[in-house]
């Protein structure tokens, strides 16, 4: 299989026709990305091209992610074989017929919402699906835009779309790595709507936070430096239950606002963050499972960009550094994968602020 | 515009220089930075990021600074050209800022971020120990209340036992249901006492004791062990101790009973081995008690988690596992030494040292008393037994042995005057029976009646009738005191006029005080109170010689009870706090009220004896 990242529109050296295109377009440059649309479609008229709207890039050229707006179309290009994947776009309404996909995938979905959370609980329990990657499509922070998925020509909203890999010829592998670990002991969720956490052990929410965290900081806020761990047992494996940053926080109610859904009787647990040393070594378990060539989707949660700015080149080059690998992927807003536990979890998660990393490389070249 | 050939060659020595990189790569290195000066190429930039933050070196960072600053001071001072100095500036700046001032920021940004970690990390730390001080404080209050129950189940089975009433297959299962009610004892002990250590309440209580004597208590406490477990032999080898020694007696037998039923435990059949040997040293007497056995042995990965709490080895035995975690944490409180060396299938040996800084010289009360013995031939060579009779002898007491049993009974029966005061007989086991014959026909006379007959080594149980005293093992010099002791005081137990008072709120427990007094002392006038206010009110009316008196009752508690009887302005007997709270603060504010002593619960029948011996002994000197 060949694959390669494009990130300056520059199809001419490609060196092999594709079978399926990945875009990650800015959502400021969806007309731009249009536009290029309609010259690839002309190139390469049988080519899948799939699309996502994104808040910034991940390209294989240094600095790898967007600092000062790089790469505003990041096209991923390989020419898997046309009998070994499928696309499948799915409405948020929409039942996925689980039985029609091959047993791994890479999702993309333009909404993240509990209609999500409940087809990844499906793939979890579906015996004819083993892996899921991918993520939420993202917009730009100072855009007002909704985001949208791409297929062939046409952008959607409230949208997934999965592209489906045959696990006999293709390998897909990988991992969401947060950098925090769960601290202290489960609270329970007593009252909550949708995204706004208003009760913990039926006292308000935010007080019951802030006497662990100390005030909580409108500053760290803005760099997603106050997650909660979040999930339906108190007794579960807490480091591979997923993250929801907390986005704002209301004094007068004591509420708490959340970046996914909650509900009472779900548990939390508030995260610190990890020793460089730590996330470094959560970071290698990647390499145990890696092929020797692959191409790498990465999906890096809008947090893990604020939260570690120009650093977080340092995570990209330290994973180059370590296994063979060219990347493409963006700035997402939820990513969707197994936790990067000790303990191998198969459950597909929605998660938050995470590195979420999908490598695929062809099977008889592993 | 780039650098010159001498420009190259200046840079690439550097970076050999400082860096210890090769040519090729220092080459490489000075084409990017090349590239950053000349054509704002960023990658050298990002290179040099990322080798900072694997190094994770400060020294790293600053010789990176000084090469950075040295190059930019030499190419700025090799060019005239104004342009070109400029540029120089914004790629020095670049490479500056990225590398540093970005860098420090993220670090100060991080350090905020760590200090919500912190505050994270010690609130969550105060809110578990907040809830692992309620679990052990509902843990040790729960254990407190069963004990309690056990204590009147056991007591009352015991009773049943005592009274043989029961027969046959009825008498079995009374047994097993004594048996059930200790070893559930024991588990709540072990809860208790894991409480307390982890809480820093066990109390230290050090007294001068003699070892010999504690040794043969830890034996009594596995009798039913060494009596039922016939296919293992159970040994004890000690060294004879002159001298008393200063120490926490109950928390050391606590250790050594805890070696014992461990290896009765892991043990199926061959020896367990009780020893205990000492040497003088600098600082004080090292004394080393260990037990072996020849049981199942540990592995190597099972010795070294032998201490940790719930670590059973072998999951089909009883009990928690508490046990030898217990007794590391009791020999660390103690400042002594635990050794444990163990072989698969061979056995295993735990060995308590312990150092007594203070010790003193046993003076036995034996002047001028007649101990004889009759010492059988294979026993008259042993060092224990020799230097115990020199040593009875240097304490004034008159010592007479008999070394054939013709000697002995030809003593026996021409006998006038010369009466001793303690008979001990060391014999071979078949020896005791006609001795205790022979007993029962002296008895029938005047001439031994105050005389106490002692039979030590018998190295079994023999079942004998007349022997005021039997002794599987040699008998330490202790108990020749106590015996003598006893036969003085001997009238006075039964307790005639002593009266006293019990104020509990559970019924049951002020019956089986009844119970246990009124076995030894049945002249005694036991006067029960089932609270406090009663309690006081008795002794308003009524002078009693002691009073045992409930620390936790509803209504008044028994340091209510103390305070108010002393402010009623009377004589007031020995009054015994009787508790199963025995946390360091309770004792200390036992004796802050003036309580004479404290009677643990569960009522031990020995301890409470041993407080009424005192009194009625104190009442007898008056």
């Amino acid at each position: 299989m060949h694959y390669k990242t494009v990130s300056d529109s520059n199809f001419k050296d490609l060196g092999f026709v594709p079978t399926i295109i990945i875009a990650f377009y800015r959502s400021s440059q969806k007309s731009a990305f249009l536009a290029e649309y309609a010259l690839l479609r002309t190139n390469y008229p049988d080519t899948e091209i799939l699309g996502c709207s994104s808040s910034g890039n991940i390209a294989d050229e240094i600095p790898y992610v967007e600092t000062t707006e790089q790469f505003p179309i990041v096209y991923f290009c390989c020419d898997m074989k046309r009998d070994a994947f499928a696309v499948h776009l799915f409405s948020e309404e929409d039942d996925i017929a689980v039985s029609q996909l091959y047993e791994q995938a890479i999702l993309l979905s333009s909404f993240s919402s509990p209609v999500l959370e409940a087809h990844l609980a499906d793939f979890s329990k579906a015996k004819e699906i083993k892996k899921v990657y991918g993520a939420v499509a993202g917009v730009e922070l100072c855009i007002e835009e909704h985001p949208s998925i791409f297929y062939n020509g046409s952008f959607y909203a409230r949208h997934m779309l999965l592209w489906s890999i045959d696990s006999e010829r293709y390998r897909l592998d990988g991992m969401s790595m947060h950098l925090f670990r769960p601290a202290g002991i489960p609270l329970e969720i007593t009252r909550a709507e949708h995204k706004t956490l208003y009760e913990i052990n039926n006292l308000p929410a935010l007080d019951v936070i802030e006497e662990i965290t100390g005030k909580i900081d409108e500053f760290l806020i803005g760099r997603f430096g106050y997650p909660l761990f979040v999930q339906k047992h108190a007794g579960m494996e807490w480091s591979n239950a997923p993250l929801a940053s907390i986005v704002a926080v209301n004094r007068e109610e004591g509420s708490i606002q959340l970046y996914r859904d909650v509900y009472p009787k779900e548990y939390v647990k508030v995260g610190i963050m990890l020793s460089k040393q730590d996330q470094l070594r959560r970071l290698g378990r990647l390499y145990d499972i890696a092929p020797k060539k692959s191409a790498a989707l990465m999906f890096h949660c809008i947090g893990i960009a604020e939260n570690l700015k120009m650093m977080e080149y340092l995570y990209l080059e330290e994973i180059k550094h370590h296994i063979d690998v060219s990347f493409a992927g963006f700035h997402s807003f939820g990513e969707i994968g197994s936790p990067a536990s000790r303990k191998p979890s198969e459950d597909i998660l929605l998660h938050n602020q995470t590195i979420t990393v999908a490598l695929i490389a062809e099977k008889d070249k592993v | 515009m780039r650098l010159n050939t001498e420009q190259e060659h200046f840079f690439i020595e550097r970076i050999k220089k400082e860096f210890g990189r090769p040519e090729e790569e220092a080459a490489e290195t000075v084409k990017s930075l090349q590239k950053l000066l000349y054509e704002g190429d960023m990658k050298i930039v990002y290179y040099l990021q990322y080798r900072v933050f694997k190094e994770n070196d400060p020294a790293y960072t600053r010789k990176l600074l000084n090469f950075l600053f040295e190059g930019y001071t030499y190419l700025y001072d090799q060019t005239d050209n104004q342009e070109e100095k400029e540029k120089l500036g914004v790629g020095i700046q670049q490479l500056f800022t990225f590398l540093f001032i970005e860098r420090c920021t993220y670090a100060k940004e991080m350090e905020e971020q760590s200090l919500v970690s912190q505050h994270i990390l010690k609130s969550v730390s105060d809110r578990l120990n907040t809830v692992l001080k309620t679990q052990e404080s509902m843990i040790a209050n729960l254990s407190h209340e069963m004990r309690t129950s056990l204590n009147t189940i056991h007591g009352y089975l015991s009773i049943i036992d005592e009274s043989k009433a029961l027969r046959g297959e009825q008498k079995f299962q009374l047994k097993k249901a004594i048996h059930g009610a200790v070893s559930l004892q024991s588990l709540v002990k072990d809860i208790l006492n894991i409480t307390k250590i982890n809480s820093g309440q066990l109390e230290i209580q050090k007294s001068f004791f003699d070892m010999e004597e504690m040794l043969l208590q830890c034996i009594d406490h596995l009798s039913i062990e060494i009596k039922n477990r016939q296919r293992i032999t159970f040994e004890y080898e000690s060294m004879f101790a002159p001298f008393l020694v200063y120490g926490d007696q109950m928390h050391m037998m606590e250790i050594l009973i805890n070696f014992l039923t461990n290896a009765f435990k892991y043990t199926e059949e061959g020896f367990v081995r009780l020893k205990m040997a000492y040497k003088k040293e600098p600082k004080g007497i090292r004394a080393v008690f260990s037990v072996s056995d020849s049981g199942i042995g540990m592995t190597p990965e099972q010795l070294q988690d032998v201490f940790n709490p719930y670590s059973r080895y072998q999951k089909k035995k009883q009990g928690l596992g508490l046990g030898m975690h217990i007794t590391k944490q009791l020999a660390d409180r103690l400042g002594g030494e635990l050794e444990v060396e163990s072989e698969p299938g061979v056995g295993t040996t735990f060995s308590f040292s312990y150092l007594f800084e203070k010790t003193r010289d046993h003076q036995p009360d034996v002047k001028g008393k007649k101990i004889y013995f009759y010492i059988e031939k294979s026993m008259q060579e042993r060092t224990y037994v020799k230097e115990k009779i020199h040593f009875l002898k240097q304490h004034g007491a008159t010592v007479k042995t008999f070394k054939s049993e013709n000697s002995l009974i030809n003593f026996l029966l021409n006998a006038q005057k010369d009466i001793p005061d303690i008979l001990s007989v060391l014999s071979e086991p078949q020896n005791y029976t006609k001795i205790d014959a022979l007993i029962y026909y002296l008895r029938s006379g005047k001439r031994f009646e105050k005389t106490v007959f002692i039979a030590e080594n018998m190295r079994q149980h023999l079942s004998l009738k007349y022997f005021d005293d039997l002794y599987e093992y040699c008998a330490p010099v202790k108990i020749y005191e106590k015996l003598l002791k006893k036969e003085n005081t001997s009238k006075k137990s039964s307790g005639v006029g002593l009266s006293v008072l019990v104020v509990d709120d559970t019924e049951t427990n002020l019956d089986i005080f009844r119970l246990f007094i009124g076995k030894d002392y049945p002249n005694a006038k036991v006067d029960l109170a089932g609270g406090g206010y009663e309690g006081v009110g008795m002794c308003k009316v009524k002078q009693y010689d002691i009073i045992f008196l409930d620390l936790k009752m509803p209504g008044m508690n028994g340091f209510e009870v103390m305070r108010k009887l002393k402010e009623l302005n009377m004589t007031l007997p020995p009054i015994y706090a009787f508790t199963a709270d025995v946390y360091k603060s309770t004792y200390d504010k036992i004796f802050e009220y003036g309580f004479e002593g404290i009677l643990e619960k569960p009522l031990n029948p020995e301890h409470l004896n041993e407080i009424l011996q005192r009194i009625t002994n104190a009442e007898t000197a008056e």
